[in-house]
């Protein structure tokens, strides 16, 4: 669950986020594409935020061409090396640097949980914007969302992995599926404003077939509460992820990845206390860039806060 | 009312049902042969595998197993463990009251520290409080509940020894102290982050309307009086919506924290299940837990309409 879900219930029947008033589409002057950035910029959260993600994805990108070390190799007369300035964030149980491992993580964590978060949000894009246009699929679909959201997503993703079996692949699939209810609500709730717009009901009238109306007219005026879900959406997975990996369900081991490292340092914890501080950081540093992030574009898309 | 109630149960007990549906698929349809599986990790032992497959019932044709299964769950029979072979309601008895407990005193721990907060937030917007107390709810959001009971325990329990690093005995009420204290600040800091943040935005759509903002302190009300009684119960709906859906959450957080310090509770029993493809466990979890938090979404929202007399549904 994640902290930031726009509150739905809240936006009933408000100006959608997304229609005319939205600040990122609202064409003015003659680049639309740069003012955006700029009103993105202008907020302290969106700008924080970047920051950060931008600072972890060179080091995931750059870290492993830096370092000299290989993540996955043991160097057992190393083992247990507390932080030094060969080894900035020491080495663990294996002799292993742990600065090589968290920037092999960042590409693991990064990469799967943007892979989850695309197909989530396209499959509940699918789902919410036909659950509205299709008034029929509308009790099945959210019916059926109803069902996934039965038991606390942690728990579900857990169950599927011992049904699926461990690898990346199925772990994807498990987080996938455990995460797309709460997307296809808050698609559906901004959906069924749109759905009550002159224009819909302009294009049905020129005769635009379903498909059109629902790519040209649903789908752009989506995009925005969608975005910000997305964002905390990331966040989340990342949390998933690691916690998964951590209690043995992710992450195949020997692949780098946050909560695996965790759970080999909480063997050692008593005398190598950086494996246990320095993952957990790595978490909370993307996390808090994500969700810096997400509650900037908040504030600048809800209308009520933007006044 | 009524007739919104029982609504509301129907719907639940749908949801419910196929739920179950759901989870007996997900057993008996998983692509490959589910006894061999678990037989997998050890050698294929031929006459093991039989056992199994008989306790499974995979010997039978898959609509006998289904009525096998619904009759079954009808009276509260949730199957065997492979393992122990003792039944999973037994298995679920003996570690209910563990997390029960957990999340309960976890819960205590997030209002203790929510509630004040995200009140004192709203009230002085803007303030140093206010940025100070959001800013440590951004960090509660976005740090693993898990790896917060990791840096407790290295700092309380490792270094101070002030608490058991895992807490495996529960003998004496001291014990049950020592033991869930760490866990439960440990899930109910992450809990709290996330309700004051919701405390605090409801608080503050309340505080922003006219007859807050304009009539009760035109009557010459105080302040405090205009914020306990007319802002704070026109708060309250937002804010049991957020604790009701936040219990998925704080469940998840304990099943994860279960494993970090070893506490005999469900998570650990569904974890250990996993762990071994214990499928008839993994299946009596999954549906005591989905049973639990749809039960609570019920009282939450049967709590909406009790308490406020605005919204009128069925």
């Amino acid at each position: 669950m994640s902290s930031g879900v726009p509150d739905v219930r809240g936006r009933q029947g408000r100006p959608v986020p997304g229609g005319e008033t939205n600040p990122l589409t609202r064409s003015g002057g003659t680049r639309p594409g740069r003012k955006a950035i700029r009103i993105l910029f202008r907020n302290p959260l969106v700008s924080a935020g970047t920051i950060v993600l931008l600072v972890v994805l060179a080091v995931a990108l750059l870290g492993p061409i830096i370092s000299p070390y290989n993540p996955l190799k043991s160097a057992l007369r190393k083992r247990l090396m507390a932080p030094s300035l060969t080894h900035p964030f020491g080495t663990d149980a294996f002799g292993r640097d742990v600065f090589t491992r968290i920037a092999y993580g960042a590409r693991t964590s990064l990469s799967l949980s943007l892979t989850v978060v695309v197909i989530t949000s396209s499959v509940a894009a699918a789902l919410g914007i036909c659950a509205v246009w299709y008034r029929r699929l509308d009790n099945a679909i959210m019916r059926a969302m109803d069902v996934m959201m039965s038991v606390p997503s942690l728990v579900l993703a857990i169950a599927l992995m011992a049904f699926l079996g461990g690898s990346v692949t199925n772990l994807i699939i498990a987080i996938v599926l455990t995460q797309i209810p709460r997307s296809t609500r808050v698609v559906r709730s901004v959906a069924l404003v749109i759905r009550e717009g002159e224009y819909v009901e302009a294009a049905r009238a020129v005769g635009s077939s379903d498909w059109r109306i629902m790519l040209r007219h649903f789908l752009p005026n989506c995009l925005s509460p969608m975005v910000v879900t997305a964002t905390f959406l990331f966040a989340q997975v990342i949390l998933i992820e690691s916690s998964l990996s951590f209690v043995g369900v992710g992450t195949p081991p020997p692949t780098p990845s946050w909560g695996n490292m965790l759970a080999e340092g909480r063997e050692v914890m008593s005398i190598a206390w950086w494996l246990t501080v320095i993952p957990g950081l790595a978490i909370v540093v993307v996390v808090l860039g994500l969700n810096l992030i997400g509650d900037g574009l908040r504030d600048i898309l809800d209308p009520r806060i933007r006044q | 009312m009524g007739v919104y109630v029982a609504k509301r149960l129907a719907t639940s007990l749908g949801v419910l049902l196929v739920f179950a549906f759901l989870a007996f698929f997900l057993v008996h349809l998983t692509p490959g042969d589910p006894a061999a599986l678990i037989v997998g990790g050890e050698r294929l032992d031929a006459a093991r595998l039989d056992v199994i497959r008989r306790q499974m019932g995979l010997d039978k044709p898959i609509h006998v197993r289904m009525a096998d299964y619904f009759l079954g769950l009808a009276r509260g029979d949730l199957g065997r463990s492979f393992f122990s072979n003792l039944p999973v309601s037994e298995l679920l008895v003996s570690r209910v009251p563990l997390t029960f407990v957990l999340a309960v005193i976890s819960m205590l721990v997030a209002l203790a520290i929510a509630l004040p907060t995200g009140i004192l937030a709203a009230v002085k917007r803007g303030s140093v409080w206010d940025q100070a107390f959001m800013l440590l709810a951004l960090f509660g959001v976005s740090m693993p509940s898990f790896w917060l009971a990791l840096i407790l325990v290295l700092v309380f329990a490792v270094h101070m020894g002030w608490f058991p690093v895992v807490g495996t005995v529960f003998a004496t009420p001291a014990d049950w102290v020592r033991n869930l204290t760490l866990p439960a600040i440990a899930v109910g800091f992450s809990q709290s982050a996330l309700i004051a943040r919701m405390t605090r935005a409801s608080l503050l759509e309340v505080l922003r309307q006219d007859y807050v903002a304009l009539t009760a302190r035109a009557k010459g009300l105080r302040g405090r009086i205009v914020i306990l009684k007319h802002a704070l119960p026109n708060a309250a709906f937002p804010i049991i919506t957020v604790i009701g859906m936040s219990f998925a959450f704080l469940i998840g957080g304990v099943v994860i924290i279960e494993t970090v310090f070893a506490l005999p509770g469900v998570g650990h029993l569904l974890i250990n299940a996993v762990a071994r493809r214990d499928y008839h466990v993994i299946q009596g979890v999954l549906l005591f837990i989905a049973a639990l938090n749809v039960a609570m979404n019920l009282v939450v929202d049967i709590l909406y309409v009790a308490i406020d007399k605005r919204v009128k549904y069925a």
